[in-house]
Formats: structure tokens, sequence, C-alpha cells
């Protein structure tokens, strides 16, 4: 039951709006033809989720999360994951030191993962012991370590990303794994005309540094209005109604689910797509959510999340082309209204 | 909806309707108030449709969403459910209500259709209609045969009144019976009456034929009698009347003999039964009234063989039993006298046998048997026979202009490729070895001895 009594007023929701379209704005700025990457990235962050970014090398990924760490005014780590990587190489260790009494003692040395933005870079390159030593952190939110607990920054992001070729070494991570992150985004290569401006503008490659910085106290107010974005009934149906459908043996599966999916999306996939459809609203300028957010946001939020049976391996059918079809036989009103009978608006 | 839902459900009712009114217009006839009945049930279904849309109807939180989606109002109709929007209101003043469009070409012109459908089911000509669920079967001259037969039947006696009426009755349920889509049932109905109609005709033929012999021997004896010279021996008139008066008594028991007077009724039951000679005054009308009855036998065939009745043979055999036989033995009997009564019948019965070998003639006579053929000095040359040989394994022995000499079968098997091998030594299969191949087969048979 939501609590809001109240929408936003115009003049509240209009600032934080104005926020996230200069967030972006930089963010376009600094990385060339990714505009939708960018909104995907920044609703995932005002969601507070994780995201894993998936692509080709080179095509941008680590400049993304600098970018966005140097925008958010926010600080930023990074660390390559190898297979010899050690859970202490993440999170952080205890080192014998002598204090300046003479008295040794075991001080705690924090690991990277002590910061806002963390970029795992290769993360199915580690071993799953340091997976799993990291994605808990993600979860908790917090590193306990000799029965001491320590909270991470707030906010707290991770941005993995992972390589789909080169799969030979690799630990890829298992299902429940992947359902921690909020979003899975692919990165596709840039056509023609934008390769080009990024060769004529930009020497080396350089990133340009953002002209404008959102800092910590506008992140927070960005995050209350998050809070008072509200989600009516209908579209909460919608979305529980989508994910329920993702399962093959629910009434409402389409017939591409029934076939290919063998496991459908858990309920924090539910929770996941109400605050990231919450933040594309908020990025829209809306105090509401309506079913256009819930749509926009649903195939990176889900994508990850359907486990296939082998009947898709032998169609070639991946997540997307399921949930293509999902999202479109799926009425979001639920009044399925017959071929012949349409909606059509008063002149 | 209800109207669209009415509509299809309407047209889909309609075409079932003209079916069954098809069907039953093709079988029987529609019943009374068949309409009211159309129009009760169509009420029926409209109610059912009413009812069903009833509980589709969405709520008012389907509406209000799909108002919100309609306008792209990004939630702010469906918030306005729950929360306050009044910040809002400038936005919302620009909403819409959307409007519910049916595309309902499709529904019309099935019901349309549906309508031209009952319409020509109802227009159908009944006899049309009959026609097509009854085809006619053409028997009606083979009724009309089959009826004439029964009429003749009738009218020779064979059948009783009752029974030609319940024939006939029989033959007018087959005329209303008959159906093209089931003949063979009418066809052996048909043939089955025929038969039966032939079989009784057939029977009177026989008895007739009976008649007939017997009316033809007491025609012979009859005119016997009447031309015997005055100088036959002095007994043989009475006994050839005595005769001729059982003859005839036994004929009238019979009631092959008809149209006779009451007085030489009379005289002929006395005659019978006492055994006395006929009065020779009453010969020359029991001769006339004998061939009468004669004459009446033969017509009674012919009519029946005109009509497929009895085979034309059968006739034919009936028309030679009326025939006379030459009477001058008969004749040569009476003069000579001397013989009894048992003599002078079975001497009756030889005159009436033998003519028109199987197809013709009475043909029930005694076998005579004459002296048995002498067997003494017969006997069956003996003849030495070939062996049977297969013709496949046939070999040609030579050609001759003349008969070819029998040779027992010895000189062919001789010379064939088993003659110097010993019991045991060799194949029962031969094979004739062309001369291309012998230098082959003898190199493998001396194998080893060279």
């Amino acid at each position: 039951m939501s609590e809001i009594t109240r929408l936003l007023k115009p003049e509240e929701l209009t600032p934080a709006t104005e926020l996230t379209r200069q967030v972006l704005e930089q963010l376009d700025r600094s990385l060339l033809g990714r505009e939708e990457l960018h909104r995907l990235v920044l609703i995932g962050l005002l969601s507070r989720g994780h995201i894993l970014l998936e692509g080709l090398p080179g095509l941008g990924k680590t400049a993304l999360v600098q970018t966005i760490g140097n925008v958010m005014k926010l600080q930023f780590s990074r660390v390559q994951f190898t297979p010899d990587l050690m859970p202490g190489d993440v999170v952080g260790t205890h080192i014998l030191q002598e204090t300046d009494t003479g008295k040794r003692e075991m001080i705690f040395e924090p690991g990277p993962v002590f910061t806002n933005i963390l970029l795992a870079d290769e993360i199915n390159r580690a071993s799953p012991k340091t997976q799993s030593a990291m994605l808990e952190t993600m979860q908790e939110h917090s590193v306990t370590l000799r029965g001491q607990t320590r909270p991470l920054p707030d906010p707290f992001f991770v941005l993995a990303s992972q390589n789909p070729i080169e799969m030979e070494g690799t630990y890829p991570l298992p299902e429940a794994q992947l359902d921690r992150f909020l979003f899975r985004v692919m990165f596709d290569a840039v056509d023609a005309p934008v390769l080009q401006n990024i060769i004529t503008g930009r020497r080396r490659g350089n990133v340009p540094a953002p002209e404008w910085q959102l800092d910590a106290d506008d992140l927070k107010y960005l995050f209350t209005v998050m809070e008072n974005i509200f989600l009516p009934k209908p579209v909460a149906s919608y979305i529980a109604r989508l994910v329920s459908a993702t399962h093959p043996d629910n009434a409402e599966a389409p017939e591409p689910v029934t076939r290919y999916v063998q496991y459908g999306a858990s309920p924090r996939a539910a929770i996941a797509m109400a605050e990231a459809a919450r933040a594309h609203a908020l990025v829209d300028g809306r105090p509401t959510v309506g079913f256009e957010d819930v749509r926009a946001i649903a195939r990176p939020v889900l994508n990850h999340r359907l486990i296939l049976n082998y009947q898709a391996r032998f169609d070639r059918m991946d997540a997307h082309g399921v949930l293509d079809q999902l999202l479109e036989s799926l009425d979001d009103t639920g009044l399925y209204l017959p071929e012949d009978v349409s909606l059509q608006p008063t002149a | 909806m209800f109207r669209r839902t009415a509509l299809r459900w309407m047209g889909v009712w309609l075409m079932g309707l003209g079916v069954l009114a098809l069907v039953v217009r093709l079988t029987a006839s529609l019943p009374p108030y068949w309409w009211a009945y159309g129009l009760g049930s169509l009420a029926i279904l409209l109610g059912v449709a009413w009812q069903r849309e009833l509980k589709r109807r969405p709520n008012a939180e389907q509406l209000r969403a799909t108002f919100d989606k309609e306008n792209k109002a990004g939630g702010l109709v469906m918030a306005d459910a729950e929360v306050d929007t009044e910040a809002w209101a400038e936005r919302q003043n620009h909403l819409r209500l959307p409007n519910l469009r049916w595309r309902g070409g499709r529904a019309y012109g099935g019901l349309f259709l549906a309508l031209i459908f009952l319409g020509i089911t109802l227009l159908v000509p009944t006899r049309f209609a009959k026609l097509l669920a009854e085809p006619p079967l053409e028997i009606g001259q083979t009724i009309e045969q089959a009826r004439e037969q029964v009429n003749v039947l009738e009218e020779e006696n064979i059948l009783s009144e009752q029974e030609a009426e319940v024939k006939r009755s029989e033959l007018e349920r087959l005329k209303e019976d008959a159906t093209g889509f089931n003949p063979a049932k009418t066809w052996e109905a048909l043939d089955h009456l025929k038969l039966s109609n032939q079989n009784l005709a057939e029977q009177a033929a026989q008895e007739a034929l009976k008649k007939m012999a017997a009316l033809t021997e007491a025609e012979l004896l009859g005119n016997a009698v009447d031309e015997m010279p005055k100088d036959a021996a002095p007994d043989s008139e009475e006994k050839a009347l005595k005769e001729l008066g059982a003859l005839l008594n036994d004929l009238l028991n019979e009631e092959a003999l008809e149209n006779l007077a009451p007085e030489i009724q009379k005289a002929l039951q006395q005659a019978g039964q006492k055994n006395l000679p006929m009065d020779p005054k009453q010969l020359a009308p029991l001769l006339k009234a004998l061939r009468e009855n004669k004459d009446a036998l033969q017509k009674l065939a012919q009519k029946l063989a005109q009509n497929n009745l009895i085979p034309p043979n059968l006739a034919e055999q009936l028309k030679g039993a009326g025939e006379l036989p030459g009477g001058e033995a008969l004749k040569e009997l009476l003069a000579k006298g001397g013989f009894g009564q048992e003599e002078l019948r079975e001497f009756l019965e030889q005159m009436g046998q033998g003519k028109g070998g199987v197809q013709r003639g009475p043909g029930a006579g005694p076998t005579q048997y004459g002296q048995p053929t002498d067997e003494a000095g017969a006997a069956f040359k003996e003849q030495k026979l070939s062996p049977s040989v297969s013709l496949n394994q046939a070999r040609l022995a030579g050609v001759t202009s003349s008969a070819p000499e029998v040779t027992g079968g010895e000189a062919v098997l001789g010379r064939n490729a088993l003659q110097n091998t010993q019991a045991g030594g060799g194949s029962a299969l031969t094979a004739p070895v062309l001369p291309q191949h012998r230098g082959t087969v003898n190199r493998f048979f001396l194998r080893g001895k060279e």
C-alpha cells in the first residue's frame, strides 16, 4: 500500500527532472551515440540498482563508468577481475601493523569496494569465491570481516562489465547472482557517423571533462523525489502480471514463454521493475508511473532473469525474443479488446 | 460489445436454423408455429449474450487505465482514483474520453448471409426438396406386369380373390415405398412377388399337363370305341366303355372334366362307382366335352406363357400332350378282343408315352429293359503306354510325315546324359549341354585323370 497521499507538485518535480536532464546532457556530450544507454544507466542509478554491462571490448564501458563518476562528483574505483583475484583484494583485509605506542594491531585496510561507484571489469573472469564476496556486498551494502560490519558509502553502485566472447577461462555468473543486478544492458556497436564524430573530435579517444557536476545534495534530492513518484494500482497490477507471465505455467503466459522458458522472473524482478519504472517517470518529468514506463524498462530488467530451456537453444531464441512477444501479447489494461474493436480518442 | 456479440451469435444462430429448416423440410414437414419457436430461441440467445457481456464488462480501474493509456497521460488518470492530483489539474483538462469503435462489417455481413441462407432454405419447393430427399425409382412398368400376372392368376382361379387382393395391395405399397436411395430392397421384393406368381402358375401348368394326358387318353379311347368296326369282338365294346367310364369318372373326381351336362355327369358317377359300361349314346357329347376341356387347358397354358408366368417350353409340352397319337393299334386291339380291363389301361398308358423326347410329352413312363448284352469273348487290347515326361523336359526325337513309332520310351531315355551312368552315380536333374560348353564340361569330369 502506497503511503503517498498527494502527487508531487510540478514545482517539486521539475527541478529534479532538470537535474536528470543535465546529467544526461553531460553524459551524451562525453560519450557520443549512447543516448538510450545513458538514460538506462541513469534510471538504474536512480533506482539504486547495480548494472551489468555486457559488450565487446572497446565499446566504452569503462569510459561510461568514469564519466558517470565524474559527472556525479562521486568516488569511483575500478577493479580488473582476474582468476587469481581474492575476496580480500576486493572487500579489503586486515594487516598487522605497529602503532605509535609500539603495539602491534590488525588494522583494516579497506578494499576498492569502499567507494560510491565500483567498476567490476570483466567480472566473469574472477573465481566464484571472489564473485560471491563482491555480490554479497552488493546485496548488503556492507562488508563484514572479523566479526565487524562496515557499511559501504552511500550511494553504492556496482557497474560490472562482462565480455560475451572469449569464454575460455571464465566463470559465468550463475542465474542467482545475475538476479542481483537491476539491469543487464547490452552495449552495441555505434554506427559510422558516430564513429566519425569520435575520431574527428576526440584525439586518442580522450573523454572531455564534464562542464557540470551533480553534487551529493542534488543526488539525495533526486532520491527523495524518487520516493514520491506514485505507482498507480493498474500499473502495479501490470507489473505483477508481466512478471507472472514469464512463468510457463501462468495462464497469461504467451506461447513463446510456455515453449522456451524453463524458469521465469523472481519477485525481486517485480520490485526492480517498479523502481526502475518510477525512475523512468522521473526522467520523463511525470509524478506518476504509466504503462509506457514499465514497457521501457521491462527488457533490461527481465532479459537476464529468464532461464530458457534447450528448445530455445535449438530454435536460436534468446530472452529478448521471448520478451518482445510477451510485451506484445500482454494487454496492459487487462481489457483484451477483440481485434475488431478499438479505442479512439474523441475529436 | 453486446451488439457485437449479439450480431455474431445471431448470424450463427440463423445459419443453424437454416440448416435445421432444410433438414426438416427434406425429411418431413416443418412443424406449425416453427417461427414462434425460432423467435423464442432467439430471445434466449440474446439473453445469454447480454448476460455474458454483463459479466465481461470492464471494471472502473480498467476503464480508468484505458482512459489514461489512450490519452497518454502517463498514469495521471489512474492516480486520480487514489491520490490527490489537484496540482496537475491543468494537464488533466486536455484529456478526452476515448470512443469504443467496432468494425462490425464482418458481423453484419455474416448476419446478412445467414438471413439469405435461411430465406433460401424456406423458399426451396417441397416437391424439389422431396425429390432431393427421395429420388424416385422407375418401377411402374414392372408393377403393371406383376399386377397383370396377379389378374391372370385370379381369372384362372389359381389365386383366390382374397389372395389376389393381398398381392395387389402389396404391389401398391411397393410402388409407394420405392425410393432411389435403396433400390435393391424394392427390386428384391418385386422379384420375390413375381417368383411366387410364377411358382403358382407352374404348379397349375404341371397339374394341367397331367389332366391333359388323362383327357387325351380318354379321348383316344372314346374315338376308338366310336369308330369300332362291326366285326369286332363282342365283349370289346363293353370292356372299352367300362374303362372309358372309369377314366372319365377319375377325371371328374380330379375336377379335370368340366362343363358336362348333369345327366351325363350322374351317369359317369354311377358307371365309375359300380364299374358299369357307359351308354354309347353319351359318347358324342362326352368326346365334345373332352375336346373343349383340352382346348381350355391349352388356352390356359398360352395365357400363362404370354404373361411370363410359365416358360414357353412348358406351354409347348402341354400342347404336345394334347395331341392324339395314332389309334390304329388300339383299334386293332379292340377288334381282336380278348383283353382284360387292366391290360387295356396299360396299353392306353403306353400309347401316351414316348413322344417328344425330354422336353415334350408326359415323360414319366416306366423304364423297359430288354435282354442283357453277352460279355463272352469281349476283351480290351493290351498296349504299352509311354512313360509320362513333363513338357519342359520333352525332347524332340524327330519329325515324321506318318504316325510316330511308339518305342515305349526306352529310345528317348537311352539317349540322354544318363546313358552310361550307374544307379546313384549321377543327378536326376539333367540339362542340355550346348555345343560351345561341351569341351569345358568334359574337362571338368576328366580332371585328375590326365
